[in-house]
């Protein structure tokens, strides 16, 4: 079963290394750069995780994050925001607008996929109550 | 492991475009801007870069980086003030940044410890000398994941109650127990106490609550990132039963060795910075080995980072593409359009959509002129500063596009106009009060598409051009004879001759030992022109009038003598047979024609190239051509062989320039044409008196080319 990943950040670098991440370990993903393209793809594809920057220029991530939330098909989709080491206080607001954890800059390719493998495994079939 | 390398182009062309912006941004704040959207712009570009070097391990740009993003930190939260003090120091920090980035795109050494001083005084600006707080943290990570011991097995006791809603935000517990199973040897044992009668159970809500005993080698660090997410919201208890096999007593402090949720919490951050925890992740998700085909490649939404050198050869391609249809053409007689009528139609059809190819893949090429524009408000500040005068620039039309490589080559002459500008246009502060002018010059810079070309202009409020120095300078440099006639129009245009400068001392802006003929030739190359026109006291204007495109251009193909030329269609105004008596010659021009009420010079290719004239053709053809600044001109030609769409290539690679041709190019047939510089074509045995002495090395040249 494919996993489907949106990943969002205004940063091309930062986008294509969790590309090239996650598609190595057999996710399919598709990028925007902003919140507002990012709800664009949500709304044509079906994704099983999203991953989100919070600083950007368009839509930024944590109003990407609750437009998300009042998304009846998204309501529960893991979210995960992308952070900077160390930085507790985006972490909490960033759970607080509904976000499932957080990714930490810069990626270490094994932490980076745990934290995914932790709301999104690709193994097995997701729990039919999930 | 992950291939950095294959992100280093990416992330350098973020840099370009982060640098751009950053730029434009600074500008901006030391124009007195203080809008918010401006700083925290400032700041995301900054972040951006920092976060790209972090993530390529880049890490000089990267410690660079984060002192210049805390100071905008900092102002944007109001806690500290922006002044010109720190606009200054951020512009040099910005020219600093760049420094640093582009020698680690180009692999040059730069002085070790060259950025210090600038590191410094952005530390000193907030105050603090607050390097150490993320070292601190990283070395509390290593600690951590020093202190475990991946060998040796120890048991876990873990108790696990995630919130009701835990699910509600994406977080499956099933996923947390499977992560935990594939750390080692997991049994688990679910507690049903809190389930509720089933009229009350939410189906989204979790009621479960789990005790678990686990065996592995991995540090209590990787058990609680597992439930790092959770953390916050749940009962968890991590609890050490047998660390029989773990030899340093340190790696749990004796008499706690419950690790109560608010410290599993805590461990779980500090075990973030670390590198620990390889265990956990190991087991979950292996990044394949083979990782050819996923290189250096992203989705973007809307947009795709092409190579352009893929796009070249696409352009290239198509140019081949070209030509070769138009060899397929020549076989296309009248026979065979009664014989074979469906191909020729087929053909017609094949044409259609070459042309449209062409069009899309030259679309591709097109960029907004933005990119270029966005430096020069950094050069006018630098330039303003340098001469003391006060300088602003208004920029128009940035989303005007053209074409890459034009884009390219327009750089440098742009500068080279605003430096002129400042330099000879601006007039200083004092003189501009005295002449109760705005004390602040301005230059405008505007891009706008006219028809098929783009036309940009650089208008300052100076002084205009003296056209009696500059005829003057051009007979003292012998560039014009002393009694030529010259409209205004023509003596401002002087300025663009090859070693014409008025400048009285060389200075250290613009006098560097080449002047506006350089833009000229620049822009010639272009397959552009460039003009002059100044209001004296008032200002001037240069406009460049360029192609959208430089690598196919439409063409009416002549025959002169033995040669056949091509001249680009956009230049063209009409053609016509004049009767003899319709030619005079007046002494200075030499033969001219009168076309819509004014002498028109005429050209005859053959005296002018120097090739040999054939026997004088009676019924001779005139082609009036656009040349320089308005101007028109006639080429006298012996016969028009026809319209064609052409694909320009330099001659430059091969010969050395011969004046009055822009290159070359391959004909259906096979022959070579001649591209005719019809800007330079009107000089062709102009007044100038060394004229004609030019022409003479370039005959040479021209025999040899035919040959």
């Amino acid at each position: 079963m494919t996993r489907r990943v949106l990943t969002v950040d205004d940063s091309p670098t930062i986008r294509s290394m969790m590309d090239v991440i996650l598609t190595e370990a057999g996710y399919e993903v598709l990028s925007a750069e902003n919140g507002r393209d990012g709800l664009g793809l949500l709304d044509v594809f079906s994704f099983d995780l999203i991953i989100t920057d919070l600083n950007m220029h368009v839509m930024g991530g944590l109003s990407f994050i609750r437009h998300i939330r009042e998304l009846k098909k998204y309501a529960s989709v893991p979210i995960l925001v992308v952070t900077t080491e160390g930085s507790e206080e985006i972490k909490e607001l960033g759970r607080s607008y509904g976000a499932t954890g957080w990714v930490t800059k810069p990626f270490e390719p094994e932490k980076f996929l745990a934290a995914v493998n932790r709301v999104c495994p690709l193994d097995e079939p997701k729990a039919a109550n999930g | 492991m992950l291939e950095l390398d294959q992100f280093r182009h990416v992330y350098f062309q973020e840099c370009e475009d982060l640098l751009g912006s950053l730029e434009v941004q600074l500008m901006a704040l030391q124009e007195g801007a203080e809008a918010d959207d401006v700083i925290q712009e400032t700041f995301r570009a900054i972040h951006s870069i920092k976060g790209g070097a972090g993530a390529l391990q880049f890490k000089r740009i990267g410690a660079f980086a984060h002192n210049f993003e805390a100071l905008f930190d900092k102002i944007r939260s109001g806690e500290t003030a922006l002044n010109p003090g720190l606009v200054t120091l951020s512009l040099n920090a910005f020219d600093m940044l760049a420094d640093l980035i582009a020698a680690e795109q180009s692999g040059s050494e730069i002085e070790p410890g060259i950025e210090d001083h600038i590191s410094e005084a952005l530390q000193e600006a907030i105050g603090n000398q607050q390097k150490s707080a993320r070292e601190d943290r990283a070395d509390k990570g290593m600690e951590v994941s020093s202190a475990s011991k991946p060998g040796a097995q120890t048991h876990y006791q873990i108790s696990f109650r995630p919130p009701p809603d835990s699910m509600q935000r994406g977080n499956e517990p099933l996923y947390l127990i499977r992560a935990l199973k594939a750390l080692g040897r997991l049994s688990v044992k679910a507690d049903l106490d809190d389930i509720p009668p089933l009229e009350e159970i939410d189906p989204q809500a979790v009621y479960l609550a789990w005790n678990f005993e686990l065996e592995t080698s991995a540090g209590p660090d990787a058990v609680s990132e597992i439930f790092e997410f959770v953390a916050d919201d749940s009962d968890l208890s991590v609890t050490v039963v047998n660390e029989a096999d773990i030899s340093d007593e340190d790696q749990i402090a004796p008499g706690d060795r419950t690790l109560d949720d608010r410290q599993s919490a805590e461990e779980a951050r500090d075990s973030e910075t670390g590198s620990g925890s390889r265990g956990a992740a190991k087991s979950t998700a292996k990044p394949s080995p083979d990782s050819d085909e996923t290189n250096s490649r992203y989705f973007g939404a809307t947009s795709v980072r092409v190579d352009l050198d893929r796009v070249d050869r696409l352009v290239n391609m198509v140019g081949e593409l070209v030509i070769a249809y138009s060899t397929v053409l020549q076989h296309v007689d009248d026979r065979l359009r009664t014989t074979h009528p469906q191909l020729v139609h087929e053909l017609s059809q094949f044409l259609q959509h070459t042309q449209t190819l062409q069009d899309s893949v030259m679309a591709i090429r097109a960029q907004p002129v933005r990119s270029i524009f966005a430096r020069m408000p950094r050069l006018v500040r630098d330039l303003a500063e340098k001469t003391g005068k006060g300088v602003r620039l208004k920029t128009k039309g940035e989303a005007t596009e053209i074409d890459k490589t034009v884009i390219e080559k327009l750089s440098d002459p742009l500068v080279h106009m605003i430096r002129n500008a400042v330099d000879h246009g601006i007039e200083p502060l004092e003189e501009r009060q005295a002449l109760g002018k705005p004390p602040e010059g301005t230059i405008t810079l505007s891009a706008e598409q006219v028809g098929g070309r783009i036309i940009i202009r650089v208008r300052d409020d100076g002084r205009g051009i003296d056209r009696e120095r500059m005829r003057q300078v051009a007979v003292d440099k012998n560039l014009i004879a002393p009694d030529a006639t010259l409209s205004e129009e023509e003596i401002e245009n002087l300025i663009f001759l090859p070693g014409f400068s008025t400048a009285r001392t060389v200075s250290d802006i613009s006098g560097r030992g080449v002047g506006m003929d350089v833009v000229h030739q620049n822009i010639q190359k272009l397959g552009g022109r460039v003009s002059m026109r100044s209001e004296p006291g008032r200002g001037s204007t240069i406009t460049l009038a360029l192609p959208l495109t430089l690598a196919v251009m439409d063409g009416m193909i002549v025959r002169s003598g033995d040669f056949v030329y091509v001249i680009p269609l956009a230049n063209i105004i009409q053609s016509l047979s004049p009767r003899p008596e319709e030619i005079g010659t007046l002494p200075d021009t030499g033969d001219v024609l009168r076309f819509r009420d004014q002498y028109v010079k005429l050209v005859d290719l053959n005296d002018a190239f120097g090739a040999d004239s054939a026997a004088a053709n009676d019924n001779q053809l005139v082609i009036i051509v656009e040349a320089d600044a308005g101007g028109v001109v006639g080429i006298v030609v012996e016969e028009i062989l026809g319209q064609e769409q052409v694909v320009i290539k330099s001659l430059e690679e091969n010969f050395s320039h011969v004046r009055g041709i822009a290159g070359a190019t391959i004909m259906g047939d096979g022959r070579v044409a001649l591209i005719l510089d019809v800007t330079a074509i009107g000089k062709l045995g102009s007044k100038r008196p060394n004229a004609g002495a030019a022409i003479e090395p370039e005959k040479a040249e021209l025999q040899e080319l035919s040959a």
